[in-house]
């Protein structure tokens, strides 16, 4: 299962390090498999492997033209995951402020 | 910089925090010597700066002074410099002085980000291993939490307000460790934690309203807490706890549910750890809540897309970036 879940969650797709490079790397561009292939210091067959995963959850597109395939990055379906990191530090440092104010709140009560 | 190092294996650890202060104030901070020896490492350390040339190809020599008199030469050499933007530069000991490549390049990135700034520092090392040792031998990642706590306390000294805002670190793949100090002792701190009658008072709920909560602290035992919204539509967190020691820890399983979305289940820890804090009326205890977050988590994206449809693009694609360069 954990395999099925990869290729159909953002989440785990950008889990994996060498994937997050490759999207870093498509920031800059389309990109033919060969220069991501030269970019990475990994082998054809593993870059293949992690490109298959980033379009199969939709992070990248590909178009052939003659001989080679071009990658670039679909940065749309990357959202949930900023929304969720920026969410998850907004509601925090909220609470916190709150918190504090409520903590002072009580501190100053008990020593009426 | 690349040639030399294995590329492939690389991995880094970030820390990010946002700051309510100019780039400009933070840059000073980050490039004056007198102003680094203040904040430049972890609590309780200090540096001797014996020379700082902040230029491509320009070095930084300094001795860091350990809370037991411990003394750690460093040397760093800047490879990029963007004033009021970007650092980078590559860290290492004496060894590095003598020419040994310490393979530890460090980014940091000041982004203009609602009224204040944004620094984001990113330390790329060879491999997993290297990372993880760095954590466990050095406490990499508990120094980055108090290099940025204590790089706050310094842009108040130089002006600006007093710096609330959480520290975010992520060290390791699928985890957000995110740390805020507060002016309480543990003691004070945790109870409002688990106590739903508090809740209200300063969970962050806007437009929300707390409509049913449940807490059976123990070892085993759950917290629930149900939202509702204007519209009806209700969000609960239902939690499991797998730990708690009173007032240090919280480790629980939690579910976050919306009707109409599977669950979605997150590993939280959050400790509660004493420290002392200077203030001006003499040293007060303190509190470091660290929220330690996990997500394993089939549907994630789908979920928190659903929740948060409405929310503009460009502040997300800033944090995207964020997240991608470290």
């Amino acid at each position: 299962m954990a395999r099925a879940s990869t290729t159909t969650d953002v989440f785990n797709a950008i889990a994996e390090l060498h994937r997050r490079r490759i999207l870093s790397y498509l920031k800059g561009g389309e990109k033919s498999v060969s220069d991501i292939v030269g970019a990475m210091g990994l082998s054809q067959p593993q870059i293949s492997k992690h490109l298959r995963v980033l379009r199969d959850v939709g992070l990248v597109s590909s178009r052939t033209a003659g001989q080679q395939r071009y990658y670039s990055l679909d940065a749309e379906n990357l959202k949930p995951v900023a929304l969720w990191i920026r969410d998850f530090e907004q509601f925090w440092n909220e609470s916190f402020d709150k918190l504090e104010i409520y903590l002072s709140s009580l501190h100053n009560r008990n020593e009426e | 910089m690349t040639a030399h190092l294995p590329e492939s294996q690389e991995v880094d650890f970030t820390v990010t925090r946002w700051f309510s202060a100019p780039a400009d104030l933070l840059w000073l901070a980050w490039t004056d010597p007198q102003h680094l020896t203040k904040w430049f490492g972890p609590r309780g350390f200090s540096l001797t700066t014996d020379h700082l040339h902040l230029k491509e190809g320009g070095t930084w020599k300094f001795i860091m002074h350990g809370p037991d008199g411990t003394d750690f030469p460093n040397y760093v050499v800047f490879t990029n410099i963007v004033p009021g933007k970007l650092l980078e530069y590559i860290h290492g000991d004496d060894s590095f002085e003598n020419g040994t490549d310490p393979g530890m390049r460090v980014s940091v990135r000041f982004e203009a980000e609602r009224n204040g700034t944004r620094v984001t520092i990113r330390t790329i090392v060879k491999n997993a291993e290297e990372r993880e040792r760095l954590i466990r031998e050095y406490g990499a990642d508990e120094g980055g939490l108090d290099t940025m706590y204590r790089l706050g306390a310094v842009v108040h000294e130089l002006g600006a307000p007093e710096q609330r805002s959480v520290v975010v670190l992520t060290r390791r793949d699928n985890e957000i460790v995110l740390r805020r100090t507060l002016p309480f002792a543990p003691e004070q701190v945790f109870a409002a934690w688990v106590d739903p009658a508090t809740w209200p008072h300063w969970l962050a709920a806007e437009h929300l309203t707390l409509v049913d909560s449940f807490m059976d602290l123990r070892i085993g035992g759950s917290f629930t807490m149900v939202h509702a919204r204007a519209n009806g539509q209700t969000m609960s967190m239902r939690a499991e706890f797998l730990d708690v020691q009173e007032p240090s820890l919280l480790k629980a399983w939690q579910y976050f549910e919306m009707p109409g979305i599977p669950p979605i289940k997150h590993l939280v820890e959050i400790t509660f750890l004493p420290i002392d804090l200077e203030s001006s009326t003499g040293n007060v205890l303190g509190t470091n809540v660290t929220i330690s977050e996990t997500f394993e988590s089939q549907s994630v994206r789908d979920s928190w897309y659903e929740a948060d449809r409405d929310l503009g693009m460009k502040e997300a694609f800033e944090k995207l970036e964020a997240w991608l360069n470290g």
